[in-house]
């Protein structure tokens, strides 16, 4: 064939080709917009008897209507009663559990959990995550070192919202090992875990593993476990790692214990790395204990900026003693810090002003 | 063999050269675009259980800090800084950064949202040569808004100050002039959260604003452009931002993020110095030079694009604006090319060195030249009789045609992921907008790239640019 | 009988409030933007006003301080509803003069009694 020919032939396909292109748009758009508005058509009375349920309604043939709802119906007013229920607490939220566990959501879910294909193993995960029960932590612990990436993040998120203590353990083990989780999502979990899981939280706080320990310094803090203060400090003053100690004082500052107080002024010594000196003094603030001042006042002057920054805004939480601190001194730090507290008592005058 | 017969073999060699460059060229488009179909299917068979709003809740959500230089955008400054503050995202801060607007930029945004100078320390992490004039905050409503008047700059020097003044571990590189949907934060952030050892920038689609209505900064109704060279401009964004990008993303050799909309780790951006005052293409450039530092330092780590549409930006609606534009962007990436003309097919550095690299140099680069040359060696190539004219016609007819071909896939790929078009019009106008762009856009600015390679090579003074801006909603 | 005006862009929520608050007896209208509530509210003003934070245009706490900044509509009660809860949230709600705030996930048998709450609490 010369090549005359043969550009011919290609012209030849490129027609077809754009023609078939074409038509598989226009198709394509025809056949889907048909297909969406029939599903709407068939799911509107069973999403107004949804609607009731998550309202409410007292009507107790309510789920029994739900469940008998025939299955291409449900398929269809299924995404509705998912997002339903991550907008509703409480009574509502139970009896929207109900409908999906009668329905068998949940036994489909736990047999999914073996499927071969990882995103059918994922979303049987998320289903748990909606309406499982205590029963299903086992089996989604298991998967916590599943070898897809993006399952082992949606079991974290799943435990998290079962929030079964039980899962507090695997969830911290989690963060290492060959098929690790990012710690963030593994706290958040932990945080929804709440002070049930403290024990365990605390537990792994001597875990060899930095990220373990890490994780669960950041838990503490954030549910607020006062009474695992003492070992904070400890992991504060002592631990190798400067990963660990960074949040240990960010835990301290969120505890707000007063035995806080003496390891987090020595974490800010000049000899310290800057990066722990700057959250010490945030954590100062956070504390509000107003012998603090003094410390923090000299370091307003201090070579790294992040430090004398966080002095600063720390001073500002301190009450009298700290706004005496800041006045006293010219650094620039010192005078943005002002700037902002005459702004946050301009706004708050101007509130009291308007008269609410 | 005579000087003629010489010369028609001459042409027949360059003639075939060039069909074949187009073939493989166009072949390549395909191939993107099946590995960005496949990363689309993925992206939306995950959605059902992306977490986005359990990300929007967790107090561990990396914070943003948003940053938008600003120079002359007095038409539109508003509108955007209050679609920027209505995103929704747990935790992010807004930083405007005029870089000595003449207009009432400032004055616009002082009136609109009380701002009251505040004292701040700004330090210097990155180099950034503009003095700061003044910084801004609002007086009463705790809005996470912070404006900055600064010495002219230029872009460059605009986000490096930003880059100084901001505060969260991540920042978000934004367009005065962009609309984002609001989930658009969240969206590029999610990698960030899913990944945040290894991720280090996203990227998110960019689409073209123009004749969409928006209100109070946000898309409220997604149209096709009442111009013919805008409407060109839509599907010329769906093909390479939308396919290119995200087939290379895919392939793990994501090169340039868009200026439009980026999302990075500052302590990274610190680490390698900030933007680069000497490029003109200082977003893209950053980004390459983090792929080299990150790689030189034998870091693992990923640059992702993220799959859904995300920012909205007025596309050029006069061809003079629209001739800067691609003169100034053929430009950078001479630029950057050149500046790390080290790593193009180094093995050390990996896919960007050995695939994305000499992929951009020949097929992105050259592909004006050889465009051009085209242009003008068939028609010559006749006329010596060097090459017969039905195989001239139908030379063009396949390479404008695969072309025309690469575009309908691509809406017919948009068709059936976002399908953000939704009126039978519009999908008309877009097919032959795909048609049009073969029929004197793509041959005009691959005139203007090529001169903007040209004015690489001539080294020639750089300016921002002035696009004027004509406001979102144009007449009905 | 007692008027509340309900804005959010989410359908679901809308229809859910509109149902639960009629069937406790309240009159009440729904829109789907903060505009239309602004509006809403200064055309015919309501004996409370229940308001998501993220809409688009207008948000919640944007039109929560328009009402404020009005002396036809200073004193109308306020309930915020929103997913987000972080502590400057919270301030920023109250600081615009909401009475109350409601998180989501929410429990509509609690926002109707918080709307009962803020109604004997602003009417004393």
């Amino acid at each position: 064939m010369t090549l005359a020919g043969a550009a011919a032939v290609a012209i030849g396909a490129l027609l077809v080709a754009a023609v078939l292109f074409g038509v598989v748009t226009v198709v394509g758009r025809l056949v889907r917009r048909a297909a969406r508005n029939r599903r709407a058509r068939l799911a509107a009375p069973a999403r107004r008897l949804l609607v009731r349920l998550a309202a409410g309604d007292d009507d107790e043939t309510l789920i029994d209507q739900l469940v008998a709802v025939d299955a291409r119906t449900w398929k269809a007013v299924e995404p509705a009663a998912v997002a339903m229920l991550g907008k509703v607490r409480g009574e509502a939220h139970t009896a929207l559990v109900e409908v999906f566990q009668r329905r068998g959501a949940g036994t489909r879910a736990e047999r999914d959990l073996h499927a071969r294909s990882p995103v059918a193993r994922a979303r049987a995960a998320e289903v748990l995550g909606n309406v499982g029960t205590a029963d299903d932590v086992p089996q989604l612990v298991d998967l916590l070192h599943d070898k897809d990436p993006d399952v082992r993040v949606v079991v974290v998120r799943a435990l998290g919202r079962i929030a079964h203590p039980s899962a507090a353990g695997p969830l911290l083990a989690s963060t290492v090992g060959p098929t690790p989780v990012p710690p963030p999502l593994v706290a958040h979990a932990l945080v929804r875990l709440g002070l049930a899981a403290q024990v365990d939280v605390a537990a792994a706080l001597d875990d060899p593993a930095e990220l373990a320990r890490a994780t669960a310094l950041e838990v503490l803090g954030l549910i607020g476990a006062v009474g695992s203060a003492r070992q904070v400090e400890f992991a504060l003053r002592s631990d190798l790692s400067i990963e660990v100690r960074l949040r240990a004082a960010r835990t301290l500052g969120r505890l707000g214990t007063r035995g806080a107080l003496a390891p987090l002024l020595e974490a800010m010594e000049p000899d310290r790395p800057p990066a722990l000196r700057a959250e010490a003094a945030h954590a100062l603030g956070e504390l509000g204990a107003p012998a603090a001042a003094q410390p923090l006042a000299a370091l307003l002057t201090d070579a790294e900026y992040r430090v004398a920054h966080e002095a600063a805004r720390a001073l500002l939480r301190l009450g009298a003693p700290g706004r005496e601190a800041l006045s006293a001194s010219d650094s620039p730090h010192a005078r943005e810090a002002i700037g902002i507290a005459d702004l946050e008592e301009a706004r708050r005058g101007a509130l009291a002003v308007a008269g609410r | 063999m005579t000087i003629a017969d010489w010369v028609r073999d001459w042409f027949r060699v360059t003639d075939v050269v060039i069909l074949g460059y187009f073939v493989v060229i166009n072949t390549s488009y395909l191939f993107l675009i099946v590995l960005a179909t496949a990363e689309f299917v993925r992206h939306l068979r995950h959605r059902p259980f992306a977490g986005l709003d359990e990300m929007y809740r967790s107090p561990l959500t990396p914070g943003v800090s948003v940053l938008v230089p600003a120079f002359n955008e007095e038409s539109n400054i508003v509108t955007s800084v209050q679609g920027m503050l209505a995103l929704r995202y747990p935790q992010f801060e807004v930083i405007v950064v005029d870089d000595g607007s003449t207009d009432g930029t400032f004055e616009r945004l002082r009136a609109e949202f009380d701002l009251v100078e505040t004292p701040r320390v700004v330090p210097r992490e990155v180099p950034a040569f503009g003095r700061v004039l003044g910084v801004y905050v609002p007086r009463l409503s705790p809005e996470p808004l912070t404006v900055v008047r600064k010495e002219n700059g230029g872009k460059t020097d605009a986000l490096n100050t930003g880059i100084n003044l901001a505060r969260q571990p991540l920042i978000c590189m934004v367009d005065a002039d962009s609309i984002l949907d609001p989930q658009a934060l969240l969206a590029v952030a999610k990698p960030f959260a899913d990944d945040p050892l290894r991720t280090v920038a996203t990227g998110g689609v960019v689409r073209v604003a123009n004749g969409c209505s928006v209100v109070a900064g946000r898309i409220v109704e997604v149209r096709m452009p009442q111009r013919w060279l805008v409407r060109v401009q839509v599907v010329e964004y769906l093909r390479a931002f939308l396919l290119g990008r995200t087939g290379w993303s895919r392939l793990g050799g994501l090169l340039i993020i868009s200026g439009a909309f980026g999302l990075f780790r500052r302590d990274l951006v610190v680490e390698v110095g900030g933007l680069d005052h000497n490029c003109i293409g200082e977003d893209a450039e950053l980004v390459v030079r983090l792929h080299r530092h990150l790689r030189r330092t034998k870091r693992d780590y990923r640059v992702v694009f993220v799959a859904e549409p995300v920012s909205w930006s007025e596309a050029p609606s006069t061809a003079r604006v629209l001739g800067w534009q691609r003169r100034r962007w053929h430009r950078g990436i001479a630029e950057i090319l050149w500046k790390h003309r080290a790593m193009i097919a180094n093995p050390r550095y990996g896919r960007i060195g050995l695939l994305a690299l000499p992929y951009y140099v020949v097929f992105e680069l050259l592909a004006p030249m050889v465009e051009l040359a085209g242009l003008v060696m068939v028609p010559l190539g006749v006329w010596v009789g060097a090459v017969d004219a039905t195989f001239a016609i139908r030379f063009l007819l396949v390479a404008y045609g695969y072309a025309l071909v690469v575009n309908l896939i691509a809406l017919t790929v948009e068709e059936f992921t976002f399908a953000r078009y939704p009126r039978w019009k519009d999908l008309a106008l877009a097919t032959a907008a795909s048609a049009l762009e073969n029929l004197g856009f793509r041959q005009v600015t691959a005139f203007w790239r090529a001169m903007g390679a040209w004015s690489a090579i001539r080294r020639s003074r750089q300016t921002w640019g002035v696009m004027t801006r004509t406001g979102f909603n144009e007449a009905p | 009988m007692t008027a509340i005006l309900v804005a959010d862009d989410d359908e679901d929520i809308r229809e859910l409030v509109l149902f639960k608050l009629e069937a406790a007896g309240f009159d009440v209208t729904a829109v789907d933007n903060g505009v239309s509530a602004l509006e809403a509210a200064r055309d015919q003003p309501p004996d409370l006003v229940l308001l998501d934070v993220m809409m688009p245009g207008l948000s919640g706490i944007d039109v929560c301080r328009a009402l404020r900044a009005e002396q036809a509509t200073a004193q109308l009660p306020v309930i915020l509803l929103t997913a987000r809860a972080q502590e400057g949230d919270v301030q920023i709600g109250f600081g615009a003069g909401a009475d109350d705030y409601v998180v989501k996930p929410f429990s509509p048998r609690e926002l109707v009694s918080r709307v009962e709450a803020v109604l004997a609490r602003t009417k004393a």
